[in-house]
C-alpha cells in the first residue's frame, strides 16, 4: 500500500506544472465519458497547455458550437488543406521534436492522436489539429 | 430611408408601458435625459430592420427613450391606466417614490409579446451576463499570454481601436476582442460586446483588409443590438403573463440571472441569420471603415471580403453561370439544401453572396455621393 501511494505521489510530482493546473479545471468535463477520461488522463501526463487539452476534449466529444452572430457561413472541412497543414507542421523543427518525443513515450494510439492534436493546437497548426481530431472522433464516438 | 429608425413605431400595450416605467423607476435616469419619440404602430417582425443603409452606427433608442415613448403613446391613446399614471407623475416613478401596480388584466396578448420583443429594454448588465455565459463556453480562444497570443493580439487590438475611434457616437459597450484558434476567416459577435476573429484573419497580413471588415461588421451587430433583440425575444417567449413580463423586466437590472433563467442558453444554437440585419451590419461596416481607411484601402477591404465569401449558397436562378462552370454532384447537393433552407425560412437566412455584393456596392456609392455633396 505504501509503495502504491509513493508511486502515485511520484506520478503527480512528475506531472508537468501546466498539466497540474489543468487538473481541477478539466476534471469535471473529462468525467462525462470514458473516452473523455482516457484522453484527459493521457494528455495530463504530457507538457501540452491546459487550453489545448480543453480544445481537444471539446472538439472531439462535443461538436456543438456556442452561439453568436457569424460574419459568414462556416466552410466545410477541407481535408487536402488540412493534410498540407500537417505536412507543414511536421517540417517545423520544434513541432517535429515534440511529436517524435510523444511517439516514443505514448504507446496507446488514441492517446497519441490526442497528444498530437493538442501539440498542433498549441503550435497554431489548426488544420493538422482538425485532421487528428477527426481521426479521434472516429475512434471514440 | 434616412428616417427609418426614427419612424420605428409600436402599438400601445399597457404591460410594456408598465415594465418600461418600472425600469425607469429602478434606474437612475434624470427626467431631463429622456427623449420620448412618437410610437404609432407595431412591426410584424421582432428583428425588423427599417434602414439597412445604416444611417446611425449606434442604435439610437436608449432604454429610457423607449419606455417613455411607449408611455406617452399609450397615454395618448387612452388605452393604459399605467401609462397615464406614469405620465401624470413621471418624476415620482423615476425617483422610485411611486410604485407601479400590476395591470388589472394579466393575460399576455400576442401584440404585447411582440411589442416587448421590439423594445430595447434589456439592461446592459443582463446583456453582458448573457454574453459572458456564452463566452465561458467558448474553448477556442487563443490565450493572450501564449506565444501566439503575444504575437497576434497587438495587431487585432490595434484594428479594433482604429474602428472604435471611428464610431463617433456615445454607447455603453466595453468591447472585448478575442482571437479564435482557427485557420478559417470567420468572425463572431455575442451580446454585451464580445467580439471574436479567427486567427486565420490575423496571422497573415494579406488578410488584414478582410479582418478590418470582419471586426467592423461584428461591431455593427452589437451596436445595432441585433443579438440583444434576439435575446429579448427568447426571454419574452418564455413568459406567460403580463405580471411575469413586469417582474422579468423590473428585476433584470438588479438580478440579470433572473432573465437568463428564462432564456435557454443552448450550445449550438446560433442565431438564425436575418438577411436585413446582416446587410445592415455590412453597410455599417463600410460606413465605419470609410472613416478610418482611405478610399483605396476601403475598396480593397470590401472587395477582399466579397471575393472570400464561401461559395456554397444558392444564388438566384436569374443569374447566369459563368461559361464552362459545371457544378459537381456535391455542389448540387449543397445548393439544393440551401434552396430548401431559403424556402423553408425565407426571412431567417444569411444573405446570398450576390445580395451582399450588391448592397456593398450601393452603400459605397452612397458614401461617395455624400462625400462629393459636402
Amino acid at each position: 500500500m505504501r509503495r502504491l501511494i509513493l508511486c502515485a505521489a511520484f506520478a503527480v510530482a512528475a506531472m508537468p506544472a501546466m498539466a497540474q493546473r489543468c487538473q481541477g479545471l478539466l476534471e469535471a468535463k473529462a468525467t462525462a465519458s470514458s473516452a473523455a477520461q482516457a484522453i484527459y488522463t493521457a494528455l495530463l501526463q504530457t507538457d501540452v497547455a491546459c487550453g489545448s487539452i480543453n480544445v481537444i476534449l471539446d472538439r472531439t466529444l462535443n461538436r456543438k458550437r456556442t452561439g453568436g452572430r457569424r460574419l459568414e457561413s462556416d466552410r466545410p472541412f477541407d481535408e487536402a488543406q488540412a493534410q498540407s497543414n500537417l505536412d507543414a507542421a511536421l517540417r517545423d523543427p520544434a513541432v517535429k521534436a515534440r511529436i517524435e518525443q510523444g511517439r516514443k513515450a505514448i504507446t496507446d494510439e488514441t492517446a497519441l492522436l490526442a497528444f498530437e492534436a493538442a501539440v498542433f493546437d498549441e503550435e497554431g497548426f489548426y488544420g493538422a489539429r482538425d485532421l487528428r481530431v477527426q481521426q479521434l472522433q472516429q475512434r471514440v464516438n | 430611408m434616412q428616417r427609418g429608425l426614427r419612424q420605428r413605431v409600436f402599438e400601445p400595450v399597457c404591460a410594456i408601458v408598465a415594465l418600461g416605467a418600472a425600469l425607469l423607476a429602478n434606474g437612475a435616469y434624470a427626467q431631463s435625459d429622456i427623449r420620448p419619440r412618437e410610437v404609432t404602430k407595431l412591426s410584424l417582425h421582432a428583428s425588423v430592420v427599417l434602414d439597412r443603409n445604416c444611417p446611425q452606427i449606434v442604435q439610437p433608442f436608449t432604454l429610457a427613450d423607449n419606455a417613455a415613448s411607449l408611455a406617452m403613446f399609450s397615454a395618448k391613446e387612452a388605452l393604459s391606466d399605467v401609462g397615464t399614471a406614469f405620465l401624470s407623475d413621471p418624476a415620482g416613478f423615476l425617483s422610485g417614490k411611486r410604485k407601479l401596480a400590476v395591470p388589472s388584466t394579466d393575460k399576455l396578448s400576442a401584440s404585447t409579446r411582440l411589442a416587448a420583443k421590439q423594445l430595447n429594454w434589456l439592461p446592459m448588465t443582463a446583456e453582458v451576463a448573457y454574453g459572458q455565459r456564452q463566452h465561458d463556453e467558448e474553448t477556442d480562444v487563443l490565450e493572450r499570454d501564449s506565444r501566439l497570443g503575444r504575437q497576434h493580439y497587438p495587431n487585432a487590438d490595434r484594428m479594433l481601436q482604429e474602428i472604435l475611434a471611428a464610431v463617433g457616437e456615445p454607447h455603453d459597450y466595453r468591447f472585448q476582442l478575442f482571437i479564435l484558434k482557427s485557420s478559417s476567416r470567420n468572425a463572431v459577435a455575442r451580446p454585451g460586446g464580445f467580439l471574436y476573429v479567427d486567427q486565420g484573419l490575423i496571422d497573415d497580413p494579406n488578410r488584414w483588409p478582410k479582418a478590418y471588415f470582419a471586426i467592423a461588421h461584428e461591431l455593427a451587430h452589437v451596436l445595432q443590438r441585433h443579438e440583444t433583440r434576439e435575446l429579448q425575444s427568447n426571454a419574452i417567449d418564455a413568459v406567460e403573463s403580463k405580471s411575469d413580463v413586469l417582474n422579468l423586466v423590473t428585476n433584470a437590472r438588479v438580478d440579470p440571472n433572473l432573465l437568463l433563467n428564462y432564456v435557454k442558453v443552448q450550445k449550438g444554437r446560433f442565431t438564425k441569420y436575418h438577411v436585413d440585419q446582416e446587410l445592415q451590419a455590412d453597410s455599417c461596416a463600410v460606413r465605419l471603415l470609410s472613416r478610418t481607411l482611405d478610399r483605396q484601402a476601403l475598396t480593397v477591404s470590401v472587395d477582399v471580403f466579397v471575393a472570400d465569401l464561401p461559395q456554397m449558397q444558392a444564388e438566384p436562378a436569374s443569374q447566369p453561370q459563368p461559361p464552362g462552370r459545371r457544378s459537381s454532384l456535391a455542389d448540387a447537393g449543397r445548393a439544393a439544401q440551401s434552396v430548401q433552407e431559403i424556402v423553408d425560412s425565407p426571412v431567417k437566412r444569411h444573405p446570398t453572396n450576390q445580395e451582399r455584393a450588391r448592397n456593398l456596392r450601393e452603400i459605397q456609392a452612397e458614401i461617395r455621393a455624400d462625400a462629393r455633396g459636402r
